[in-house]
């Protein structure tokens, strides 16, 4: 079930949020929750909530038995549990196919017969998301974080939860625990106009600009072979603003879902293509998988060493890896692994250009230059678009483009380089909620809603 | 104002956000609903598409398949030979195919025909419009067998003609479509424009005129053509890259559907049991957009479509001519109006090659 659908707005959402402010026990809100996730999840292919639930409970079990255990090589013992549980399964689902291909071209090369039965395994949607919510659960228990909770449902809940459970903000219990333990009874004004403004802007990014920008470069991708150079370009423009609104806006919308259950769901994208270099873009780009991946991959590779590009470099492309099963993934986290060791190195030389404008345009383009990587399903293709964008001599061929969509990608590069967030708006200039802005976001919605059945099923969902 | 004040740990009474009020939300929530329902109203009534009750306005889209079952009844005499398809084929003329074979013709060529409609349009014109249709032309498109690709919405709304769909679900899909569509922006769009065009007292404009034996004069780009304002190049160059993925599906388009191969066969065993001679072919591409689907990896779609028709059109009564390439059929590249829709001096080559060829054999 997808947000900007007519299941979701029309009875979905209502139904779940409603039904949760109707209970007024904390435990029947924690079921609710669960069973209405699972429905959410089920929704695609009922047999992904097994896949789930496994998850699920093997953390809690793990959590719990973590509580009791003080003996050190035992509370290792069930993390490398936890590690093992929750890889796995990740590994199974999501690279079982990409090893086995690379392991068969590998026999294959020496002349040998492919070794692994070639399994078409499916992969449940957002499993990369959920395994990371309850992955970071296990380990802040084992750290001794946060104190692991004893209530199944109230851990179901910050697990599956529907709002961010496909794709994201990944959240991590020590974020959440506190509102979920203390879920608010008192349905505040608040909460539904934060709500429903994050929601609405997300909407808009995500109906209005995101696939927009998809129905004219989807077949310029599809036609890679013939692009000319200034095609090319706009091609992998239109791209990194389409990944960007329908990434940002797919957060706005999980967020706004969460305040108006009174729950405070963290900043996923801070305007990223605002950064003025490459490790301010990290810090404002899926804020909550940089951290995560900050603290629980680079943090302890780099543990004790005074160098850490090598950590660097890891977390890089196993973060790469995490976007997909596929090696242009790999290049494209090592892409930005070398931008971020480059950075370091000009950084403490002084090479840092002061000046924020250029160091905007510098690293939008170094950020746009590496989707060529994100977006290409092979190197071919990924090579051919390189070739094509620094082709000197052709770069004068006619760019065939419709101007509507010249203007689309011109309008979004300007708001995603320029405006203010939405986040931005609320928190830092404390923007006050006038009508003007009801009619404009109800009417953008309205329209939204209207062109529902043309609306392409979010990026972030393949991840 | 005692709702815009709160008071604080420390009993101090301080002014609220502003996020902390009611209004916001409620104009934001009546804004979108009073769309909605203005926009589900406006569609009832205006109805541009006629699929629902009222009749205030006339249609923003004609329902081809329903104008031409009217246009076959009234046609004198009715005709013995009927020419098939998509949009693809709307373009060829009947009088043409009358001077060559010397039987009254009838184009009941229709928007997205697929495999389906073969076999709907053969019985209902023969069946419901009563033509005694001894030969058939059809013009087969490349995505006539996909397995995804939708069944045109005019004949699922066309009773009579819908009633030999028969693996459709139609009746529930038909409601939940119908009842979707009052939400759409296309519609909403539509009805606007025919609003405007009533308040104006215009009559429509449309792009497609139909003559009495069926065949479509492409109004709007002949007019260009005289003009001299009409590019093809252009029109290729900034449609051709959508066609493979967005008109073609050639992403899911990796085998022939099975309930449309079952179609088709039904469509020629009818022609048999009722000997009816069938002329088929594939229909053709302009140059480039074929590049385009072979580079994409669309040559494996093409071998199967191409090798299934061979393999079932070896009866006596069932000639097949493969006319993807335009020089299959001695066509010119130019007289295209766009990617796919070929102009009257292609159509009429095609014929002459398809029945002409076809009778020396």
């Amino acid at each position: 079930m997808l947000f900007p659908s007519y299941i979701f707005i029309f009875l979905f959402g209502p139904v779940a949020i409603t039904v949760y402010w109707l209970l007024r026990k904390q435990r029947y809100r924690h079921i609710w929750l669960t069973c209405a996730s699972y429905v959410f999840y089920g929704y695609w292919d009922w047999r992904f909530c097994f896949a789930m639930l496994a998850t699920t409970l093997v953390d809690f079990f793990i959590g719990k038995a973590l509580k009791t255990t003080e003996s050190k090589s035992r509370r290792k013992l069930l993390l490398v549990g936890t590690l093992v549980s929750n890889l796995g399964m990740l590994c199974i689902f999501k690279y079982y196919g990409f090893f086995a291909r690379n392991i068969d071209a590998l026999f294959g090369w020496f002349g040998h017969p492919a070794p692994l039965p070639g399994w078409q395994i499916i992969l449940p949607v957002g499993m990369s998301f959920y395994v990371f919510h309850s992955l970071s659960y296990t380990i802040d228990v084992y750290k001794r974080q946060v104190e692991p909770t004893d209530d199944l449902f109230e851990f179901t809940t910050f697990v599956s939860l529907f709002s961010q459970l496909v794709a994201g903000p990944i959240i991590r219990y020590r974020q959440i625990y506190m509102s979920l333990r203390n879920l608010p009874t008192k349905l505040l004004p608040e909460n539904l106009n934060l709500g429903f403004f994050f929601f609405a802007f997300g909407m808009v990014k995500k109906v209005l600009i995101a696939d927009r920008i998809a129905y004219y470069i989807d077949p310029m991708f599809a036609d890679y072979m013939r692009l000319s150079p200034g095609e090319a370009w706009v091609a992998i423009l239109g791209y990194a603003l389409q990944l960007y609104f329908d990434f940002s806006g797919y957060s706005l919308m999980a967020i706004g879902l969460g305040q108006m259950m009174g729950l405070k769901i963290p900043q996923n994208f801070n305007s990223p293509y605002q950064a003025v270099d490459i490790g301010d873009f990290w810090r404002r780009w899926h804020i909550s998988l940089s951290t995560w991946l900050r603290d629980y991959l680079f943090f302890p590779v780099a543990a004790g060493r005074s160098k850490p590009y090598a950590a660097l470099m890891i977390t890089m492309l196993l973060g790469g890896l995490w976007h997909g099963a596929g090696w242009t993934f790999v290049i494209w986290g090592g892409i930005h692994g070398l931008w971020l060791v480059f950075h370091h190195l000009f950084k403490k030389a002084k090479w840092v250009p002061r000046n924020r404008i250029w160091g905007r345009f510098g690293t939008f383009f170094l950020v746009t230059f590496s989707w060529v990587f994100f977006r290409p399903t092979s190197f071919a293709m990924s090579a051919t678009m390189i070739h094509e964008m620094f082709n000197l001599p052709q770069f004068l061929s006619p760019v065939n483009v419709r101007f509507e969509f010249l203007l689309l990608v011109l309008g979004a590069l300007a708001w995603a380089m320029f405006a203010p967030n939405a986040w931005e708006l609320v928190y830092a200039r404390k923007a006050q909620p006038k009508l003007w802005w009801a009619i404009i976001l109800g009417f953008l919605m309205g329209v939204c809603i209207l062109i529902l059945s043309e609306t392409a099923p979010f990026l972030y969902y393949q991840f | 104002m005692d709702d815009a004040l709160k008071e604080t740990s420390n009993g101090v009474r301080e002014k609220k956000s502003g996020w902390g009020q009611k209004r916001f939300w409620h104009w934001l929530v009546s804004i979108v609903t009073a769309m909605i329902v203005l926009a589900i109203i406006l569609n009832f009534i205006v109805n541009p598409f006629k699929l629902y009750y009222f009749n205030f306005f006339p249609p923003a889209e004609v329902n081809v398949r329903e104008l031409k079952g009217d246009l076959i009844r009234k046609a004198a005499p009715p005709p013995q030979v009927l020419i098939i398809g998509s949009s693809r084929v709307m373009s060829f003329d009947p009088e043409y195919v009358t001077r060559l074979t010397g039987k009254p013709c009838f184009n009941y060529g229709g928007p997205a025909a697929m495999a389906e409609d073969y076999y709907a349009t053969i019985r209902y014109v023969r069946e419901d419009c009563g033509a005694p249709i001894d030969t058939v032309i059809v013009g087969i498109d490349l995505e006539a067998f996909h397995p995804t690709l939708p069944t045109q919405a005019q004949g699922r709304f066309l009773p009579d003609y819908a009633k030999y769909y028969t693996q459709s679900k139609d009746p529930d899909e038909l409601l939940i479509k119908r009842l979707t569509m009052l939400l759409s922006m296309e519609q909403t769009g539509e009805s606007i424009a025919v609003l405007q065009r009533a308040l104006k007292k215009e009559a429509g404009r449309p792009n497609i005129e139909y003559v009495n034996n069926g065949m479509a004069i492409m109004a709007s780009r002949e007019a260009d053509i005289k003009k001299g304002t009409f590019n093809l190049e252009q029109r290729i160059a900034l449609r051709v890259r959508r066609y493979p993925e967005r008109s073609l599906g050639l992403a899911s388009y990796k085998d022939l559907s099975e309930t449309r191969k079952g179609y088709w066969e039904k469509f020629l065993r009818y022609c048999s049991d009722n000997g009816i001679i069938v002329y088929a072919f594939l229909t053709p591409y302009h140059p480039e957009v074929l590049q385009v689907i072979e580079l994409q990896g669309g040559e494996k779609i093409i071998e199967k479509v191409r090798g299934y028709l061979k393999d079932t059109t070896s009866a006596p009564h069932v000639i097949f001519r493969d006319y993807l390439k335009v020089e299959n059929f001695g066509g010119d590249v130019e007289m295209f109006y766009d990617e796919i829709h070929m102009r009257p001096e292609n159509c009429n080559a095609l014929l002459k090659n398809l029945l002409s060829e076809s009778q020396k054999e």
